[in-house]
């Protein structure tokens, strides 16, 4: 279980950096066009709009 | 900042550095006369400008690199520390001593470390002099300006002075880590707020001790989202200028063992202090009680790094202590003793529970974060 686990949860690992601009390249080649891009951004702005207006100064800017 | 970074896409490669350097003043005018400092906190720009004349002196082994980093600890004793050093060696004298309009010129925690790294590494002769546009593009490069991740220059000069990297792969790269960083800061850090919130004296003397695990679990998982986030917008914004900056965070719940820990949580603070404090002390070479010794100051430094206050002390002898008691360990336990991977899971686990507890020094202040450990602690 374990075994088939990790590898599971280092590959999602991989596609959440992927998705996030940690990593330049897909896990494994992939198709991810421009068109994708935009409609993943606008899932990331709708989300920032939806919580933005709280508190927002961030903790390590000069304490 | 997206007018600048077109504009560095521009010019010629030899006018870049000046782009970096018009842009990153008018931000830090800009930013300190409106958020921090005011106008005395803008005129604060003029330590960059000392800082980069006054680096034209530095040779190997010269005095004039020892009297650079001497200088970047006095900037930031003087904008810093002042007042709590006065408050707590001198309390007799403290209403005389006392800067009452004291302000932090913004960044000063990470410039001025940038300033002695570079002093350090032209003392050893081990990074190329650069130009003056050069190094002040260095000092002044605005996404890493207010928080990081602390750059080398020996790794900054020859993205400034590469050809131009591809535009449409960088911007898509670096827009999608700059709204990345905002769900992480808005969606996630903001919302633990409300639990957070809490902890205050009145707050901990109010609810069960599982409740107080909960919110200090609850801060460590909103500085996590909080700074990865500002992290991952300062390394988006570089990557629309086509630089890429060393990463500052890599998974560090998931470690194991506290120094893993540390490679992976704050990395270029880390290995600041690895490269500028551990290792002159002494670092890993020498005997364990002397190793034991440079870890604890290692940490002592990083904790006052992290704020002017006994809290943040307390904070670095905790990591200081961890790391120390790992390096026992390991010493006096050669070999794992539970079998994988239930061995693993329990190092995680107790790795994972100590980080989050240390969190009570850094969120709150000595009195309170004593208060915190008696009420989880004592019957």
């Amino acid at each position: 279980m374990m075994r088939e686990l990790l590898p599971f949860i280092m590959r999602l690992g991989e596609w959440l950096e992927y998705w996030g601009g940690a990593r330049d390249a897909p896990p494994y080649p992939a198709r991810f066009g421009w068109f994708g891009w935009g409609l993943w951004w606008g899932v990331l702005l709708i989300v920032i709009w939806m919580f933005s207006g709280q508190d927002s100064k961030f903790i390590y800017i000069d304490f | 900042m997206l007018p600048s970074a077109i504009l560095y896409r521009l010019v010629a490669s030899h006018l870049r550095p000046y782009v970096i350097i018009v842009s990153g003043i008018a931000f830090f005018v800009y930013f300190s006369v409106y958020e921090i400092g005011g106008v005395p906190g803008a005129f604060c720009v003029l330590i960059f400008l000392w800082e980069s004349l006054f680096s034209r002196l530095y040779r190997k082994r010269s005095i004039f690199c020892v009297l650079g980093i001497f200088q970047a600890v006095i900037f930031l004793f003087i904008f810093k520390y002042w007042n709590f050093i006065t408050g707590l060696f001198l309390p007799g004298m403290k209403s005389s001593l006392h800067w009452d309009g004291a302000f932090l010129p913004l960044g000063i925690s990470f410039f001025t470390f940038e300033f002695i790294h570079y002093a350090a590494e032209r003392w050893r002769g081990r990074v190329e002099r650069g130009t003056l546009a050069e190094y002040l593009s260095f000092i002044m490069f605005f996404p890493t300006l207010v928080a990081g991740p602390i750059k080398r220059f020996g790794d900054f000069l020859p993205k400034l002075r590469a050809p131009a990297s591809p535009l449409a792969e960088d911007w898509r790269i670096g827009i999608t880590r700059i709204l990345t960083g905002l769900v992480k800061k808005f969606a996630i850090a903001d919302l633990l707020t409300a639990m957070t919130g809490n902890l205050t004296a009145e707050g901990i003397m109010s609810v069960p001790r599982g409740i107080l695990l909960l919110w200090v679990f609850a801060y460590g998982m909103k500085i996590y989202f909080d700074f990865s986030g500002y992290s991952d917008i300062a390394i988006g914004s570089a990557r629309l200028f086509g630089i890429r900056i060393p990463e500052n965070f890599h998974w560090p719940y998931l470690q194991k063992n506290i120094a893993l820990f540390w490679t992976h949580w704050h990395i270029s603070l880390s290995f600041w202090l690895r490269d500028y404090v551990f290792i002159p002390l002494g670092g890993s070479r020498v005997a364990l009680p002397h190793i034991v010794f440079n870890l604890l100051v290692t940490m002592l430094v990083s904790g006052a790094w992290h704020g002017a206050g006994l809290n943040f002390i307390a904070w670095g002898l905790w990591h200081g202590t961890m790391l120390s008691g790992l390096r026992l360990w390991q010493f006096f336990v050669p070999k794992p003793l539970l079998p994988e991977p239930l061995g693993d899971f329990m190092a995680w686990a107790v790795t994972f529970g100590l980080v989050n507890l240390g969190w009570a020094f850094f969120c709150m202040d000595m009195p309170t974060a004593l208060l915190f450990f008696r009420r989880l602690l004592l019957p």
